[in-house]
């Protein structure tokens, strides 16, 4: 077996974060709540989740399994190894789980809960778009099994983080870094970003799942299941920071800063302003790390009770402790990290997109501070306070009481995937939300890859080559060329195999065989793929 | 950013709303206009709103996740 070197796909040089902010990599996960119209769904859930994936039209996927042969969750960043079966499920078991998707993500099942993994992007539209692209693909999912299903039954799938009895599931970020920044840093530089965030981007919640009292309206879904500053594990015992170190790319090279404590908006633009501000403010840490020059982002004293009172304060002024001793309240965090922002990018220069995203920060902040007066149309755009209103506006002209369960109801529902019974999607059909996207930008991303990484290069070679790709994964391709043994093409470097790179390539070979000939011309010879014999 | 959305930022921007006494007339007209929408949607949600809500939510427990 040869270690690949460099070629289009794959180099041993470092490249690519010195570029603009929206060439940075994110790509996010969305784990997804089910369960019969009856609310139940018991111990069924994680078969049913599977019959889901396994509904998903050929149109979006072929028969390609998932490879697991370079993950491990098990690493963690503060430098050592935690014990932990490593999956390797066989190959049965793999389709049963797995679809490598055409758009460059992965739908699957972890645990019992549906997951969509969108593919690596380079913009903040795209993340926003082929995120919404994962519920279109579930939705054809969920029709195709109501249209199948002897019984009958139907099935509800929600975009949520949370059941209102204790069980939380994921939203998670991933944030491709240079691993020259060490992680103190980002522990000690992102915590509060984390914490306060959620008062643009909570997606709101009806009551606690901890049982609290006094706490009819949340800001944030996930905040009260985090227990600990810093952890590794993403199920119990939540961290703020979380600490896997499985990069899925060169590891000398980078990092991927996997992010668990936030929501699943629905709103594009609380999904924009959640990754845009956290992608800024990586920046400026990693940049000010490079450069020497010190930061000024305020650090909390105990920032999981913080992470817990913050969501549960809707008139943003509790105060809150630094480590300085000092107290603030959470929009004064908020505000410090966007000036600290600002002030690097007016001094480093900015382009347009950088300076629309500050412009954006600071006008939501700035209306936060006066919310209760005024919503100021933040009602139209943040999901917790497009919830609350439509709640409030429900409670109010039925006449109910706080506790009355339609009100947790509309808080599920607003949740629901489908066009047809969403309340999220009912008010953005009807013009109550602000939006970013055409509508058909979404449609694209259900088949098509981002152009700009090398999810490009996974979701085309899918798409063109059905039998002879065997497996995919985040950072190589398995094909069978119809030689004796199967070939693993790495993707390593996640800036590489881009449409501009090698789409003319990928258009024009007729099999995958040719496509390898025509990479290792452009590469080094002979040692482009691994041979798996 | 929605075309919507820049004419309300740009309202927004340049100073307060404009005091009652000022509203032009018409406005009680569209005023009205608003609540029939806001009832209307109501009632919309009404219609797709899960009937069962009260055992639902009480039914609805996951399998805890990442």
């Amino acid at each position: 077996m040869t270690e690949p070197q460099d070629n289009a796909l794959s180099s041993e040089k470092s490249q690519g974060l010195g570029m603009p902010c929206f060439g940075r990599i994110v790509g996010t996960e969305v784990e997804y709540g089910i369960s019969f119209g009856s609310g139940t769904i018991g111990d069924s859930q994680g078969e049913i989740s599977h019959e889901l994936v396994n509904r998903l039209p050929g149109l979006y996927a072929s028969g390609a399994l998932w490879d697991y042969e370079e993950e491990d969750p098990f690493l963690d960043a503060r430098g050592f190894h935690v014990e932990g079966d490593r999956e390797r499920p066989d190959r049965r078991e793999n389709r049963w789980t797995n679809r490598a998707l055409y758009n460059g993500g992965r739908l699957y099942v972890d645990g019992a809960h549906p997951e969509y993994s969108a593919p690596e992007c380079a913009s903040l539209r795209d993340v926003v778009r082929f995120e919404r692209a994962g519920d279109r693909l579930v939705e054809a999912c969920l029709l195709a099994w109501e249209a199948e299903d002897p019984g009958r039954r139907s099935l509800r799938v929600f975009r949520n983080n949370s059941d209102g009895w204790g069980n939380s599931w994921g939203y998670h970020e991933n944030y491709l870094l240079s691993r020259d920044l060490p992680f103190d840093r980002i522990i000690g530089g992102l915590t509060a970003h984390l914490v306060s965030r959620i008062v643009f981007c909570g997606a709101g919640k009806v009551g606690s799942d901890k049982g609290l009292e006094g706490v009819p309206f949340q800001l944030s879904q996930r905040a009260e299941f985090f227990e600990l500053p810093v952890g590794l594990s993403t199920t119990s015992r939540r961290g703020i920071i979380n600490t896997r170190d499985e990069p899925h790319s060169r590891k000398e090279s980078y990092r991927r800063l996997h992010v668990i404590t936030g929501d699943s908006n629905c709103s594009e633009i609380a999904t924009a302003l959640k990754i845009g501000s956290t992608l800024l403010v990586l920046w400026v840490l990693e940049e000010s790390q490079r450069t020497g020059v010190s930061l000024d982002f305020p650090v909390l004293a105990d920032p999981v009770a913080a992470f817990h009172q913050v969501s549960a304060d809707l008139t943003f002024r509790k105060p809150l402790t630094l480590t300085t001793g000092r107290t603030i309240t959470v929009l004064g965090i908020a505000e410090r990290y966007l000036e600290n922002v600002r002030l690097w990018f007016s001094r480093e220069g900015m382009d347009s997109e950088v300076r629309d995203l500050l412009e954006r920060w600071s006008v939501v902040l700035r209306r936060l501070a006066h919310y209760q007066k005024d919503p100021a149309g933040l009602d139209r755009e943040l999901d917790w306070a497009i919830k609350h209103r439509m709640i409030e506006r429900y409670r109010t002209s039925r006449g109910l009481s706080e506790g009355d369960s339609r009100l947790r109801m509309l808080d599920l529902q607003y949740h629901d995937i489908r066009s047809s019974s969403g309340l999220f999607r009912l008010l953005e059909a009807r013009g109550e939300v602000e939006r970013l996207l055409d509508p058909m930008e979404i449609e694209d991303a259900l088949v098509h890859p981002p152009s700009d990484t090398r999810a490009f290069f996974r979701g085309s070679l899918l798409r063109r080559f059905p039998d002879e790709v065997v497996a995919a994964a985040w950072s190589s391709v398995v094909v069978d060329d119809g030689s004796p043994s199967l070939k693993r093409i790495p993707l390593s470097d996640p800036f590489r195999g881009t449409q501009k790179s090698v789409g003319a390539l990928v258009d024009r070979a007729q099999s995958a065989k040719q496509l390898l000939e025509g990479l290792l011309a452009k590469g080094a010879p002979n040692e482009s793929s691994e041979d798996m014999s | 950013m929605s075309q919507k959305e820049k004419e309300s930022r740009k309202r927004d921007e340049s100073g307060d709303p404009t005091p009652e006494s000022e509203v032009p007339a018409g406005a009680q007209e569209r005023a009205k206009k608003v609540q029939e929408e806001a009832d209307d949607i109501l009632d919309k949600i009404d219609e797709v709103l899960e009937k069962n809500a009260a055992s639902f939510v009480k039914s609805f427990i996951q399998k805890g996740g990442q």
